[in-house]
C-alpha cells in the first residue's frame, strides 16, 4: 500500500470498518444470535485466512457459511465430506476430451475447491488423505493436478465445520491441518430467545433474503489490515501468550508445563497478530492494543495446542490452558 | 500533520518533553502530576510509619533526645517518599502504561509515545490518540484512593508513643517525692566536693549524670546510692591502692635525711599532707637519687620506676596526699560528709521500711530490702530482697532484719575462706528438705532445681552401670520437692 497519507490511512480504515459493518448486519439479518462467529468469520475472511466451526448439527453452520457468500457476493461451493470422497472429488481431475479434429487431449475440470467461498462440512469423516487434499489449496492458493497448477480464485476462504459428537467412524484432523485454520470458532447452541426468533424466521411466510454487499476494493482493504503497526512492546503480548503454551520453555504456564505435549506454533502468533489488527480497525484505532490480542487468543490458538495423555486422561481442554496464560500480567 | 515535539531525556529515563502533540503532553502530564501525588501519599504513610517507629524505639533507649530528633526522624522519610514518587514516575513511557491501565484506553498513550518515525500510520496514530485525549479528563478518570486504612497502621507507633509517655509521666508523679530526695542527696554530694581537687571535680560530674538518669531509673533512690558507693569506693581503693607502705615511707624518710631533713621528718611523722607539699620544693635530681637509694634498700620495683620517672616529683606529692592519712584535709571532710550523708538518707529509709513509717520518710516505694547504713564496699552489691520475699537473696544482711525468722530453722548463712576468690564465699546451708514450712519448701526447691540437671548430666556422661543410673535418677524424682 504505497503513496498514502495520513488522511487516505484513515479514510481507507473508514472504509474497512463500513464493509466490514455491513456485511455484518447483512448476515444478521438471516442468522440469529452468533454475533461472535459471525464477527470471527468476516475476521477470517478479511485476514485471509480459513474457519474451523465446531458444533452441534443444526446450530446454523451451513446457512452461515452460505449468508457470507450471499452478502459478499461470491461464488461459493459446499463439499460434504464422507468417508469414500477422494481427493480428485475435491480438486478436480483431468478429462480426456475430443475436439473438433477428433483429436484427444487431457481437460481439467475444476473441483468445488474453486470457489471464493467453500464450505468443507463435516471436514473430520472424511479420510486422511482427501482432507490432506485440502492442505495445499489452503495454504499454497492453488492445486497441482498431474504435474499443472492451478490458482485458486480470490478472494479463497475455506470455511470447514466439523461435529464435536458422533465421532464414531470420524477422522480428526491431523495437526498440520489444524494448523492452517487461522481460526476455531465453536459455534454454541442458542438460548431461548434466540431460538424464538429463529423459529419466528424459519418457519412463517415470509424468509429473510440477503443482499449481496458491494465491498469495493477487497484485495486493498485486506493490504490495509496487514498495514496496520504494531508496537514492539504490544507484539510482545502474543508473543508472550503463544511461548506461555509451550511445556519446555520458561514462559510457560503451570497447566501447560504438565498436560501439554506442544504449544501454538508461529503460527498462532500470526493469527493473533492478524486478528487484533482488524480489532483496531474496527475501533477505530490505527495501532494494535494488548485488548485486541487478548481477545482472539481462545479462537487463534485453541486448536493449536496438544494436549499430552495426562491432560487427556484428566479432561484438560487447550481452553483451560490458554485461559492461565490470559491470566498472565502483561 | 502533528507536531512533534523534541525528545529530552537526563538523566536517562528521565524525559522532560513528551514526543507527541501538546494536548497528549498536556494529559500526560497531568496524569504524572496526579501519579506522583498518589505515589508520595502511599509512600508517606510507609516513611510516616518507619519514622514514628523509630521515633518510640528512640524513646525507649533515650528519653530526651527524641523529640529533637523528630523533625529529623519523620521529615527525613517523608522526604525519601517524595524523591521515590518522582522517580518511580520519571519516565514517560511509564505514566502512559499506567494511565491506559487504569483508563482502559487500549495501549493509546503508550503507542502514541512508541510508535515514532515520519509515516501516515505514525500521524494517523498520534491524530487519534490527540482527539481520544482532547475528549478525556484525567480528572474524572484517573480518581486518585487515598492511603485509605493504611493509616490506621500510623496509629501503632503514635499509641506506643503514647503509652511510652503515658507511663513515664505516671511513673514521674509516683516517684517525684523519691526523686527528690535522691536528687537533693546527690546535690548535697556534689557541694561537698572540694573546689580545688580535680578528681572529685570528675566525680562530681558523674553525680551529675546520675541525678540526670534519676527520672528514668526504676529505683531513684537506690540508684543514688549506688552511685555514692561506687564513689566512696573509688576513693578508698584508689587511696590504698596508691599510698606508700610503711616500709617504703621509712625507707625513702632514710634516703631523703641528707638532702632534706625537714621533708624526712614530715614522712616519718607521718604527715604526709606537708610531705607532699614539700616534695614539690624539692630537687628533682636530689628526690631521683633518694628514690633509687630507697629502692635499692628495698628492692622495691616501684620505687626504683618512680626514680626513673621525669614527673617522679608531682607523682610522689599525689600519691602522699592521696594516702589514707594524707588525705586529712578536703577528701577525709568529703569522705565524712559523703558518709554522713548516706546515713541520713539510709535512716530515712530504714525508718520507713521498718516499724515506724513516720510521715517524714520518704515516699519511695518499700524496698524489699534495706540499704545498710554504713555498708561501704557491700553498698555496691545487687540489693536483695526482703526475707522471704521471692527476691531474697539470702544475704548476710537480711539476718539482722528485725521481725523475720524463716532462717533459724531452715538454713543458716555464713562466710567460709574461699579457694577462688579473694574474699570470702558467702555459703548457704539448707537444713530443711521441704517440709511444711513453706520458706523452706522455696529454698528447697530452688536447691533442688540447680542441683538437679547437674546431677542427671553427671549420670548421662559418667560410667555408671545402667541399673545404678536409673537409681539415681529415682533418687532425684523422690526428692523431687513438691509443687
Amino acid at each position: 500500500m504505497t503513496h498514502m497519507t495520513t488522511e487516505s490511512v484513515e479514510s481507507h480504515a473508514a472504509e474497512f470498518r463500513d464493509a466490514f459493518q455491513r456485511l455484518r448486519t447483512e448476515m444478521e439479518k438471516f442468522l440469529v444470535g452468533q454475533g461472535e462467529i459471525i464477527r470471527g468469520v468476516l475476521t477470517a475472511f478479511f485476514a485471509e485466512g480459513h474457519a474451523l466451526l465446531e458444533g452441534a448439527p443444526g446450530l446454523g453452520k451451513t446457512a452461515l457459511v452460505r449468508t457470507l457468500a450471499g452478502a459478499a457476493g461470491l461464488d461459493f461451493s459446499r463439499i460434504q465430506f464422507t468417508p469414500d470422497l477422494m481427493p480428485s472429488d475435491i480438486i478436480g481431475t483431468n478429462l480426456i476430451v475430443e475436439d473438433e479434429h477428433g483429436r484427444k487431449r487431457f481437460r481439467f475440470e475444476p473441483g468445488p475447491v474453486f470457489a471464493n467461498i467453500v464450505l468443507a462440512d463435516e471436514i473430520n469423516r472424511a479420510t486422511p488423505k482427501t482432507q490432506s487434499a485440502l492442505l495445499e489449496a489452503m495454504q499454497e492458493r492453488h492445486v497441482t493436478v498431474a504435474g499443472v497448477a492451478h490458482e485458486m480464485k480470490r478472494p479463497f476462504l475455506v470455511l470447514a465445520t466439523q461435529n464435536p459428537i458422533e465421532m464414531e467412524g470420524t477422522y480428526p484432523l491431523p495437526e498440520a491441518q489444524l494448523d492452517r485454520f487461522l481460526l476455531k470458532l465453536n459455534v454454541e447452541y442458542p438460548d431461548a430467545g434466540e431460538l424464538h426468533e429463529i423459529l419466528g424466521r424459519t418457519t412463517g411466510d415470509h424468509t429473510p433474503t440477503v443482499q449481496a454487499v458491494e465491498l469495493g476494493d477487497l484485495a486493498r482493504l485486506r493490504e490495509l489490515v496487514r498495514s496496520v503497526p504494531v508496537v514492539r512492546e504490544i507484539e510482545a503480548r502474543a508473543v508472550q501468550l503463544v511461548l506461555a503454551t509451550h511445556p519446555n520453555r520458561p514462559e510457560a504456564v503451570p497447566l501447560a508445563r504438565k498436560y501439554v505435549r506442544y504449544g501454538a506454533s508461529p503460527r498462532g502468533a500470526q493469527a493473533l497478530i492478524l486478528c487484533a489488527k482488524i480489532n483496531a480497525l474496527l475501533d477505530g484505532r490505527f495501532h494494535v492494543a494488548k485488548d485486541d490480542i487478548d481477545a482472539w487468543v481462545l479462537p487463534a490458538l485453541r486448536h493449536r495446542i496438544i494436549l499430552n495423555f495426562e491432560g487427556e486422561a484428566e479432561g484438560i481442554t487447550s481452553e483451560a490452558v490458554l485461559k492461565e496464560a490470559l491470566a498472565l500480567p502483561h | 500533520m502533528v507536531k512533534i515535539g523534541q525528545f529530552l531525556a537526563f538523566p536517562p529515563g528521565f524525559a522532560l518533553v513528551v514526543p507527541v502533540n501538546a494536548t497528549v503532553r498536556q494529559k500526560l502530564r497531568e496524569a504524572r502530576g496526579r501519579l506522583v501525588w498518589n505515589q508520595f501519599l502511599h509512600a508517606s504513610v510507609i516513611a510516616l510509619w518507619v519514622g514514628l517507629t523509630a521515633a518510640v524505639l528512640w524513646r525507649l533507649w533515650d528519653r530526651t533526645g527524641w523529640l529533637a530528633a523528630l523533625p529529623w526522624l519523620v521529615g527525613v522519610p517523608l522526604l525519601a517518599a517524595a524523591v521515590a514518587a518522582v522517580v518511580r514516575w520519571r519516565s514517560w513511557t511509564d505514566v502512559a502504561r499506567e494511565l491506559d491501565r487504569r483508563l482502559g484506553t487500549k495501549d493509546r498513550f503508550f503507542t502514541g509515545l512508541r510508535a515514532a518515525g515520519p509515516s501516515p500510520w505514525t500521524d494517523a496514530i498520534q491524530r487519534e490518540v490527540a482527539d481520544y485525549a482532547a475528549r478525556m479528563r484525567v480528572r474524572e478518570h484517573l480518581q486518585l484512593p487515598g492511603p485509605g486504612w493504611r493509616t490506621t497502621w500510623l496509629l501503632l507507633p503514635l499509641l506506643a508513643l503514647s503509652l511510652v509517655e503515658g507511663w513515664h509521666h505516671v511513673r514521674l508523679a509516683e516517684k517525684h517525692a523519691e526523686i527528690a530526695a535522691a536528687r537533693e542527696m546527690l546535690q548535697k554530694t556534689r557541694e561537698a566536693v572540694p573546689p580545688d581537687d580535680r578528681e572529685l571535680a570528675r566525680a562530681a560530674e558523674e553525680l551529675e549524670e546520675v541525678e540526670n538518669r534519676l527520672s528514668d531509673a526504676k529505683e531513684p533512690l537506690r540508684e543514688a546510692l549506688r552511685a555514692l558507693a561506687e564513689l566512696e569506693r573509688k576513693l578508698a581503693s584508689g587511696s590504698a591502692a596508691d599510698a606508700l607502705t610503711a616500709a617504703e615511707t621509712a625507707a625513702l624518710a632514710d634516703a631523703l635525711a641528707a638532702e632534706s631533713p625537714q621533708l624526712a621528718a614530715e614522712l616519718r611523722s607521718g604527715n604526709s599532707e606537708a610531705a607532699g607539699d614539700s616534695v614539690a620544693q624539692l630537687d628533682p635530681a636530689a628526690l631521683a637519687r633518694a628514690l633509687e637509694e630507697a629502692a635499692r634498700h628495698l628492692e622495691n620495683r616501684r620505687l626504683e620506676e618512680l626514680s626513673r620517672d621525669p614527673n617522679a616529683q608531682q607523682q610522689l606529692g599525689t600519691i602522699l596526699r592521696m594516702s589514707p592519712d594524707g588525705g586529712s584535709g578536703n577528701r577525709k571532710k568529703f569522705l565524712s560528709a559523703l558518709r554522713d550523708i548516706k546515713q541520713g538518707n539510709a535512716g530515712d529509709q530504714k525508718n520507713q521500711s521498718g516499724e515506724g513509717s513516720s510521715e517524714d520518710a520518704l515516699p519511695m516505694d518499700a524496698p524489699d530490702g534495706g540499704e545498710k547504713p554504713d555498708s561501704g564496699l557491700a553498698d555496691n552489691a545487687p540489693p536483695g530482697g526482703r526475707p522471704g520475699s521471692d527476691r531474697d537473696l539470702g544475704r548476710g544482711g537480711d539476718l539482722d532484719t528485725a521481725g523475720e525468722s524463716d532462717t533459724d530453722d531452715s538454713r543458716i548463712q555464713e562466710f567460709i575462706a574461699g579457694q577462688m576468690g579473694d574474699g570470702a564465699s558467702l555459703v548457704e546451708m539448707l537444713r530443711a528438705a521441704g517440709g511444711d514450712d513453706p520458706r523452706a519448701r522455696r529454698a528447697w526447691k530452688s536447691a533442688w532445681q540447680a542441683a538437679a540437671p547437674a546431677a542427671l548430666d553427671a549420670v548421662a556422661r559418667e560410667e555408671i552401670p545402667p541399673g545404678s543410673r536409673l537409681m539415681v535418677k529415682r533418687y532425684f524424682e523422690a526428692i523431687r520437692p513438691k509443687e
